[in-house]
């Protein structure tokens, strides 16, 4: 009996235990947000239609009645769909589910989460070309920075005007590989043009400033010429696939890369229900013969932004962190504190600006020298020779902080570079001889 | 019996409620104008006059609001009354050469922005921003937009920053154009959007192409994208590129011109831009609530006009210098060439010190002597091998 009655307490326990776990997977309450975003939890507080979320994580989150779409109670809480604002029929590409629900994964770990923002160009003062400033290869360098610091969440905050077509699929592998595994990395839009629209467009969080502008990614190359032809296939279809990765319409990236309009109907809640590559939709984004940037408002209504914010304070907020410790220090005149990453990113975009401004001073130092060394008598020769070492190694200083310059300045790969300079240090040691 | 002693009681509270108002009238009337006297609004204000991207430019408004933000002041107030066109009015014949490509002057707006925004955010005292428009045409009519209030003087315009499709010149892919205006006009509206103002107000300053009407509901614009259908709706912009849509210039004399929209004093109120029109400083600080209680600080309009002064000396400064150099031969014995590359390089250094420095606001090729030349880095670049071909030059004079 009272072996029975052990087991008894033991199975109801059991059952106590599954029926709570149940509870807890079938009968939680659902709050969808005008952003797009699903969030799941227990309702501890309502307040004229404000409510007050408490997360799987523990956290309580407030989101206020003006964000709310809908609440639902006693939901079920089995796979999860995530609204996806902007794919609301089939589109040319299965879009991968945004990656929503990396918010509570992140904030799971103890004490607040930490966050750095990178400066993602600087358009304000000339250093925003990506390929030039902005490369793979030196965010890709941040990435111990960031771990040395701790960081959970990466905010890059795009300023850059564009840039070459070849860094795009590099900086977009590298946040999809690399980034978004370590980090919630996310994207704010102040000045997001052309390049600088595509490689962010791999990350599904697309916070806009109120002033900001995305897209206008038409390729072109000389005398305002487009990229026609092949050459257009495949940068279509390469953000096509970039756009799966971020969760986008695809036809969103393609009204910004050609004349082909974009147009939505919206829901009683201003949702997108449809998106459509013409005008037959109820609100016209992208007119024909236009190319689409959009603007925080258009950005908005298609959601695309998953939230608006100018300020620190109003991007957590945004980005549904209740608290957050923001990685760096201060310095006159940025508006975020700079992490070691960031500093990293300033110091190879300041050194990228000096070497572009005294190219012409290396190469023709060099050369001239050169010049003056073959025509000196031998024993006249050392201090000619000195002067083009300087120079030669001033330029191969250069190409060691940004290989692309190679591209750029030389028209050819960072290995045919190195092998020029090998010849030239023969040279000048023949020269000495 | 319950009625009486409602009465009655209503009566009291009345006499209550009386007695209230009273005493807070007295209390204003004895306490609030002491309160306002001690602590009056503090006004800083400035001009930008003369050139957009010159006398106006980065430094000098960021001199001024450092010390608007040393002298904590209350409110801003910006004049802007910038020059814009060098040859007849453009508002009242086809666009001259000087201002077609001034759309891009926003670019310079752009770089004035996180002035207004990003470092203001570390104030401890947030000052109220006011633009007051006398002439902001050109590469200047993005700046009030830089804030939520503007008020116009009567003869204020907004515009001239129509040149957009013909800055390209004709060439190049219809795709790629229209790629370099979307980018231009949706940035420019971005600084729109974020004050508060209707993006479609700046494409309509902007593309001929364009049109734009509106009607008023409730004393607020509704926007429509099309032409007027009714007697209660108003047209801005027409289609200028329609057969027969153009300004004529009887139109344009007349400043009736519908190809792109100026905003001016009237049209910019009734559309809810500006929130009046002032003809003096005086009327504005009325229109604010402050024309009895408001102290005046600083000397902005110093800082602005010693920058263009400084300017102008620098400007001179290095056409001597130039003119210098030039006149220097390297010529003589060995000592008399060293001597005179010597001079060759301090002056280059001279001019490579001014052109940094006053990087942002020069144009060498309105400078005496420098014809033909390029950007003020370029110059310095240009000048930085000279330097190096001195130094060489040098390297292999032998004695």
């Amino acid at each position: 009996m009272m072996r029975f009655s052990t087991n008894l307490v033991s199975r109801l326990a059991c059952a106590m235990v599954v029926f709570v776990a149940v509870q807890c997977a079938m009968a939680l309450d659902r709050v969808t947000l005008n952003d797009g975003r699903v969030i799941d939890g227990e309702i501890v507080r309502e307040l004229n239609g404000a409510v007050w979320l408490k997360t799987a994580d523990g956290q309580t989150q407030f989101f206020p009645a003006s964000n709310i779409v809908r609440i639902e109670r006693d939901v079920d809480t089995g796979p999860q769909t995530p609204a996806s604002p902007g794919v609301t029929d089939p589109a040319p590409v299965a879009a991968e589910p945004r990656q929503r629900t990396e918010p509570q994964r992140r904030a799971v770990s103890p004490g607040a989460p930490r966050a750095a923002v990178l400066s993602f160009g600087d358009a304000d003062n000339d250093m925003d070309m990506v390929g030039t400033y902005l490369t793979a290869q030196s965010l890709r360098e941040c990435i111990p920075l960031l771990e040395e610091e701790n960081v959970d969440i990466v905010v890059l905050r795009v300023n850059s005007g564009g840039g070459a077509l070849l860094e795009i699929r590099r900086i977009s592998d590298l946040l999809h590989n690399e980034f978004k595994p370590k980090f919630r990395t996310v994207a704010w839009i102040d000045y997001a043009i052309s390049a600088a629209a595509m490689t962010p467009h791999a990350l599904s969080e697309q916070y806009f400033m109120r002033r900001g502008a995305y897209g206008a990614s038409t390729g072109w190359y000389g005398a305002l010429q487009a990229v026609a032809g092949r050459g257009l296939e495949e940068v279509l279809y390469l953000m096509e696939l970039i756009s799966e990765r971020g969760g986008h319409d695809p036809r969103i990236m393609r009204a910004m890369q050609i004349m082909e309009p974009l147009s939505v109907d919206l829901d009683e809640n201003g949702r997108v229900r449809a998106m459509y590559q013409n005008t037959e939709g109820e609100v016209v984004i992208n007119k024909p013969e236009r190319v689409l940037t959009l603007t925080s408002q258009t950005a908005q209504a298609i959601g695309f932004a998953t939230g608006i914010a100018d300020t620190l304070d109003e991007l957590a907020k945004a980005m549904g962190l209740t608290e957050v410790e923001w990685v760096g220090e201060h310095v006159e005149g940025i508006s975020w504190p700079v992490s070691k990453a960031d500093r990293h990113l300033r110091r190879f975009r300041e050194q990228t600006a000096r070497d572009e401004q005294s190219i012409n001073e290396y190469y023709e130092g060099y050369t001239v020298a050169v010049e003056l060394a073959r025509q000196a008598q031998p024993e006249n020769r050392g201090k000619f020779i000195g002067f083009a070492r300087q120079r030669l190694n001033s330029m191969v200083r250069m190409i060691n902080n940004n290989p692309n310059l190679a591209l750029f300045i030389f028209g050819g790969s960072e290995e045919e570079f190195r092998a020029w300079v090998r010849e030239q240090e023969e040279l000048l040691r023949s020269l000495m001889r | 019996m319950s009625r009486y002693m409602f009465g009655h009681f209503g009566r009291w509270m009345s006499r209550l409620r009386l007695g209230i108002v009273g005493f807070a009238a007295l209390f204003s009337f004895m306490v609030s104008p002491a309160l306002a006297q001690q602590e009056p609004a503090r006004v800083y204000s400035f001009t930008l006059k003369g050139w957009f991207g010159k006398d106006v430019s980065e430094t000098p408004m960021a001199q001024a609001l450092d010390e608007a933000r040393q002298l904590e002041a209350d409110y801003i107030i910006i004049t802007v009354d910038t020059d814009w066109h060098q040859f007849g009015d453009p508002l009242k014949s086809d666009l001259p050469e000087d201002i077609i490509g001034q759309f891009d002057q926003f670019f310079r707006t752009k770089k004035m922005i996180p002035l207004f925004q990003e470092r203001m955010l570390s104030w401890e005292r947030k000052p109220k921003v006011v633009f007051w428009v006398k002439q902001a045409m050109g590469g200047a009519a993005f700046l009030p937009f830089m804030s939520d209030t503007m008020y116009f003087h009567p003869d204020g315009k907004i515009g001239g920053i129509q040149g957009i499709f013909l800055m390209f010149g004709g060439q190049g892919d219809r795709v790629v154009v229209e790629k370099q205006i979307s980018l231009r006009l949706t940035t420019a509206q971005g600084v729109a959007i974020q004050n508060g103002y209707d993006p479609r107000l700046i494409e309509a300053m902007t593309r001929g192409d364009y049109v734009l009407s509106y009607r008023l509901v409730g004393g607020r614009p509704v926007y429509l994208e099309r032409m007027p259908q009714g007697p209660d709706e108003f047209l801005l912009t027409n289609d200028a590129f329609l057969a027969g849509n153009k300004d004529s210039i009887e139109e344009l004399a007349r400043g009736r011109g519908v190809n792109w929209l100026t905003l001016k004093a009237d049209n910019a109120q009734v559309l809810g831009v500006s929130k009046g029109t002032v003809s003096t400083m005086d009327d504005l600080l009325f229109e604010l609530g402050i024309a009895r209680n408001h102290v005046m600080v600083g000397d902005g309009d110093k800082i602005m006009d010693e920058w263009s002064a400084t300017l102008r000396r620098t400007e001179q400064t290095l056409s001597r210098l130039l003119k210098e150099f030039n006149e220097i031969n390297v010529q003589g014995e060995w000592n008399e060439r060293r001597r005179a590359r010597g001079r060759q390089q301090a002056l280059l250094q001279q001019m490579i010190g001014l052109l940094n420095r006053y990087e942002e606001a020069i144009i060498p090729w309105q400078i005496n002597g420098f014809v033909r030349a390029g950007s003020a880095q370029q110059v310095i670049s240009a000048f930085r091998l000279m330097l190096q071909r001195i130094q060489l030059q040098q390297l292999a004079d032998e004695r």
